[in-house]
């Protein structure tokens, strides 16, 4: 039996659509009105999660090409019926750039998809975890009783408990192709990298050559993975653990954004990308936790005396309530099978930490030693190190001197909150956890510490591009980000009499005014009047 | 001001292109190390293809389980702890859907170990790994 490119092309494209237009059916309510391509990203992450809910409500991959073709005409209609609504404002430079970007980065990840398409599943966890499970699922036609992931009498490495999302997608490209093999079903990979270049699509307030940096920086030809050798096999083997972490990077990078200018989008966006973590690996849900622990710390730490800023954040949260359910709803399904299952991860002794006078055992200095000599140093780049750090050093000086000139020095500390303590918080849990390994440490680091350096790696160092690249934003147009930064409104009313002059008294219909749309209106018709 | 933060800017950019750089001094020296990769771009689009990068015990016995079309098997003796696990590892997913079961009476491994055990016939002998029966 044979397929045609065409065959795998057709089933990624109606799987991306389906996904981005689900996306948007269920969050066009609250983003109504707003940049469609700036929250395009949080439509593909949402997409996402929802398909996955719906494999874990056992619906049929047959069922999922109902869900996808409907959700496109859904869109479409949706789009026909709300078209007064401008959901994309873009010009014709922009478009160009855009092109542009999207041309150097494809050119950027040849060498990934080339392996990824003309290379079979061989590795250990790829093979008999994701690559396993994603054929049990597309023999079963979707997660049922009779699909295999657990059965009694059962042998093998299984790992049932890791999530299904990644394997539901290979499983839903090769029930459209029609048959199985071990290269195609690694095209949910190109899915996710898609998903990359869709976030720096949206990611609008970036300059593309920044974007361009961090999609090079990501898709491997970076320092860390060519130091540790695996460059850049580890998004093409099978491996969730480098998409982990570029989706972490994004999750943080939209955060990052939302805190500098305050885009509802950009909240959307980081939101369904946190959701999204757990769904492609079980760390997933420690780094979501840790990024948005970050975000907290540093909102509480600079505005402590600004409540009604706190307040303000707290209630851009809560509109996007329904996200969040959708977003916790697969979690609570797959921790009900995994109880039903008795998967839970049972690699680690989490209750020893409760047992305060034994910090000396769990802590010792043959583990540190082990630790640092397997995992810190590879997070630190190795033999050069320096370089790393002097980095980390110049970023954060030019962020403070930045800072100086603008005089916002407040939101500046909370995104390098976010943006540079998030990788170094994993890498200190990630040490946590080695020393709780029920396993010999040393098989234990020698199996898995390469693969989780880099989510340390993708967390500071997009968190680092992300500062660089904002800060040369403001630092070059600091009259016109006057007016977009949250200053207090005293100050900003204080600035806008300074650059506008004398103020005259505004009429009444016009101060009250605050949607655009009206004003617009009303100017048009004093036009037609005169 | 502006001097500064171009100045300021202009060394970050550098700093970066030097780690870049190292980086990618690096790539050259490692590409000769990593093994080379198991191309056939004329497999890709067929059916059932992409298991002759399994070790050989895990295709012969794949091909066997597939040949005799056998829903279930129990892998047995040496076979179970070559590369310690993996080939009994990549054999489950290579044999999916026909599925590892420590209750099923067709039994896989090397000839030696299956003739060793009592009351099995052995229905197939495929380059030294066979099926045997209860």
């Amino acid at each position: 039996m044979k397929a045609s490119a065409l065959d795998v092309i057709s089933a990624v494209s109606l799987y991306l659509g389906g996904a981005l237009s689900l996306g948007f059916l269920l969050s066009w309510y609250f983003l109504r009105g707003r940049d469609g391509l700036k929250s395009l990203f949080g439509c593909f992450a949402l997409g996402l999660t929802a398909l996955y809910l719906l494999v874990l409500f056992q619906l049929s991959l047959t069922g999922i090409t109902g869900v996808l073709v409907g959700s496109i005409v859904g869109a479409v209609a949706l789009a026909i019926w709300r078209r007064n609504q401008r959901l994309f404002r873009l010009n014709s430079v922009t478009y160009a750039c855009y092109a542009l970007f999207v041309g150097l980065s494809l050119l950027a990840g040849w060498t990934i998809l080339e392996r990824m398409f003309y290379e079979p599943v061989y590795q250990w966890d790829a093979r008999i975890v994701w690559y396993l499970h994603a054929k049990q699922l597309f023999f079963s036609n979707g997660l049922s009783a009779d699909t295999g992931i657990v059965f009694p009498n059962s042998q093998g490495v299984y790992h049932p408990g890791y999530p299904l999302l990644m394997p539901a997608i290979s499983a839903y490209i090769a029930h459209y192709v029609g048959f199985w093999n071990d290269y195609f079903p690694k095209a949910n990979l190109f899915i996710l990298f898609l998903g990359l270049l869709i976030a720096m699509l949206s990611a609008r307030s970036i300059h593309w050559a920044w974007k361009t940096i961090m999609v090079v920086m990501m898709v491997g030809f970076n320092p860390y993975m060519m130091s540790v050798g695996y460059n850049p096999l580890f998004l093409t083997l099978g491996y969730m653990d480098g998409w982990l972490a570029i989706y972490a990077g994004l999750c943080l990078l939209f955060l990052a954004l939302y805190v500098r200018h305050g885009s509802r989008e950009y909240l959307f966006n980081a939101i369904t990308t946190g959701f999204l973590l757990p769904g492609i690996k079980n760390e997933g849900a420690l780094l979501t936790l840790i990024i948005f622990g970050c975000y907290a710390v540093g909102l509480l730490l600079f505005n402590l005396r600004d409540r009604r800023f706190i307040q303000f954040h707290l209630k851009t949260w809560l509109r996007f309530w329904p996200i969040v359910v959708m977003g916790v709803l697969p979690l609570v399904v797959w921790s009900q099978y995994k109880n039903r299952w008795n998967a839970q991860v049972k690699d680690y002794d989490f209750s020893r930490l409760k047992q305060f006078g034994d910090y000396g055992t769990i802590f010792s200095d043959e583990k540190m030693a082990l630790i640092d000599a397997n995992y810190t140093d590879r997070v630190f780049l190795g033999n050069y190190w320096y370089l790393y750090l002097l980095l980390v050093a110049a970023t954060v000086i030019y962020c403070w001197v930045t800072a100086l000139s603008t005089k916002n020095w407040r939101r500046l500390g909370q995104e390098l909150t976010l943006s540079l303590s998030s990788g170094l918080v994993f890498v200190g849990l990630m040490i946590v956890v080695y020393c709780l390994s029920v396993h010999d440490l040393t098989w234990h680091l020698s199996t898995s510490a390469d693969r989780l350096g880099l989510h340390s790696y993708y967390l500071v160092g997009i968190g680092m591009l992300t500062m660089i690249s904002q800060l040369h934003y403001q630092a070059y147009r600091p009259a016109k980000r006057k007016h977009e930064e949250a200053t207090p409104v005293k100050k900003r009313a204080a600035l806008n009499q300074a650059v506008a002059g004398p103020v005259t008294p505004a009429p009444a219909m016009e101060t009250t005014t605050t949607n655009r749309r009206d004003a617009g209106k009303k100017a048009s018709a004093r036009k037609q009047k005169r | 001001m502006n001097q500064v933060f171009a100045g300021l800017k202009t060394c970050l950019i550098l700093l970066i292109l030097v780690v870049f750089m190292r980086g990618y001094y690096s790539l050259y020296v490692n590409l000769d190390k990593q093994p080379k990769p198991f191309m056939q771009k004329e497999e890709w689009l067929r059916a059932g293809t992409g298991a002759h990068v399994m070790p050989l015990p895990t295709q012969l016995a794949a091909r066997l389980i597939d040949s005799l079309h056998i829903h279930d098997y129990h892998p047995v003796g040496q076979l179970v702890k070559d590369a310690d696990g993996y080939v009994v590892g990549c054999l489950n997913q290579t044999a999916w859907p026909a599925r590892m079961d420590s209750t099923s009476r067709n039994l896989v491994g090397y000839y030696q170990d299956i003739v060793k055990i009592p009351g099995v016939t052995i229905q197939h002998n495929y380059e030294g790994i066979c099926v045997g029966r209860y």
